[in-house]
């Protein structure tokens, strides 16, 4: 199936491994330009290497904190100059939960009972003013072309908070980044854009290996029985692949998705209750 | 019907004057005592409602963003300054009071209202889910714009009662009728 994004110039959040990685490959699948941002310097170019070896020419490896407004906007200008007016966005940014690699301190910890406001505002800058920068600057070129792909990757939490795992900050935070997204639809519908939000069930990355690592340390049990529990939980038995996430993504950045718009979809292997 | 709450305290942090007054005068009916912010560590029930800037989230700058999420953070700190009188007493109500339209989304305006209302539903299943167990209910009334405030006073009024001391984590739209969501 042709997508018809042959030559579109993407920018891809997190672009450097997992999910991000994921979704930055299946564009080059499409002929796409892509400009992957990432703030860890170290596995971006290892990243724009394996990149570049599949699609030649066509990979822009940016370092970048993207939950800074000016830092997305530098950002956006350096793929623009790079590869011309951006045409996808994808904005894919973790939020705070603990994981193994951060030794459980940071924000992410603890209940409402004990997790202090001000990491509602953190958790706030990390997801909300993260997507929000990136489409703002994105927007205009998006406009001007009459064509244009935002794709927020969210997570299941939006919809069915989790509240067997320390999700407090995302639990709260996510379902806002939805709403967002879903009024940026209505507003950009007119332009030829289209806002769509994932969300993410339990994808198997290496960054929720290391939280899986986290969580079976705290709960004084193996790795391997946490991620077994975890996948029976799950009607399809297991949990997904990156390459799954990229799958759906990439359909929504094509011109054959142009009429779904607004939408909160989830990929998560049936683990969710509502309608 | 009898509430039981006479004797209660409860804190009303509702900046529209109206919904205030209608709160105020349903509660004070069934005996509660309305207390001040700085009393928040002895309030019972804690009814909060959504006060943000009316600016279209795409044209805000990032102070404004955060100025309006201030009102989502603000009330994270009452309502945490509020949870040990409640587990000591083992019953509280927490009561978010946000605009119909975050069930609905359109761009009618109030979108950080609807933003931060999203972000309350959230954090309303938190405390519920945290809390059930200790007799304290966290609930979200969605109200539309063409209501009467004594409508949604009454939905308060009932969410507070002992009655519903079983419905927690949920989501009552009083919008007359008017919302095309069904979930």
């Amino acid at each position: 199936m042709d997508y018809g994004i042959d030559e579109r110039v993407a920018l891809v959040s997190g672009g450097s491994r997992g999910i991000g990685y994921a979704i930055a490959t299946a564009l080059l699948g499409e002929g796409a330009h892509v400009a992957v941002a990432s703030r860890t310097q170290s596995d971006l170019g290892a990243a724009a290497e394996r990149l570049n070896a599949v699609a030649p020419g066509r990979v822009h490896a940016i370092s970048a904190d993207m939950t800074d407004p000016a830092s997305v906007q530098n950002a956006v200008s350096e793929a623009r100059e790079r590869f011309g007016p951006i045409s996808i966005a994808v904005s894919n940014v973790i939020g705070h939960v603990i994981d193994a690699q951060k030794e459980g301190t940071g924000p992410g910890a603890g209940t409402f009972a004990t997790i202090p406001p001000d990491d509602y505002r953190a958790e706030f800058k990390q997801l909300f003013v993260s997507a929000w920068a990136l489409a703002a600057a994105c927007l205009p070129d998006m406009r001007a072309q009459r064509w244009g792909r935002i794709c927020n990757i969210g997570s299941m939490v939006a919809r069915e908070p989790a509240t067997h795992l320390p999700h407090v900050l995302p639990n709260v935070v996510r379902p806002a980044v939805a709403g967002f997204h879903r009024m940026m639809a209505d507003r950009e519908a007119e332009h030829g854009i289209t806002v769509n939000n994932i969300l993410t069930g339990a994808i198997l990355t290496e960054r929720n290996r290391s939280y899986w690592r986290w969580l079976a340390a705290e709960r004084g049990q193996t790795v391997g029985d946490v991620i077994s529990a975890v996948d029976r939980a799950i009607p399809a038995g297991r949990q997904g692949e990156p390459v799954e996430m990229a799958a759906l993504v990439s359909f929504l950045c094509s011109e054959r998705a142009r009429f779904i718009t607004g939408q909160s979809i989830p990929v998560n292997g049936g683990d969710s209750r509502h309608i | 019907m009898n509430l039981e709450i006479l004797g209660r305290r409860a804190l009303l942090l509702v900046s529209n004057p109206e919904l205030l007054h209608a709160c105020r005068t349903v509660l004070e009916a069934e005996g509660v005592s309305i207390v001040v912010p700085e009393a928040a560590s002895t309030a019972d029930i804690v009814v909060a409602a959504a006060a943000c800037a009316d600016v279209p989230i795409l044209d805000a700058v990032e102070e404004e963003l955060f100025a309006d999420w201030g009102v989502f953070v603000d009330t994270v700190d009452i309502y945490q300054q509020a949870l040990p009188n409640m587990l000591d007493n083992r019953w509280g109500r927490y009561i978010w009071l946000g605009p119909a339209r975050a069930k609905s989304l359109d761009t009618e305006g109030g979108e950080m209202d609807a933003a931060v209302t999203l972000g309350m539903l959230g954090l309303h299943k938190v405390i519920s889910g945290e809390n059930a167990a200790a007799g304290i209910t966290a609930n979200a009334i969605l109200y539309s714009r063409a209501v009467p405030p004594e409508a949604t006073a009454s939905a308060v009024a009932f969410l507070c009662s002992v009655g519903a001391g079983y419905l927690t984590g949920v989501t009552v739209t009083v919008d007359g009728g008017t919302g095309s969501a069904m979930f």
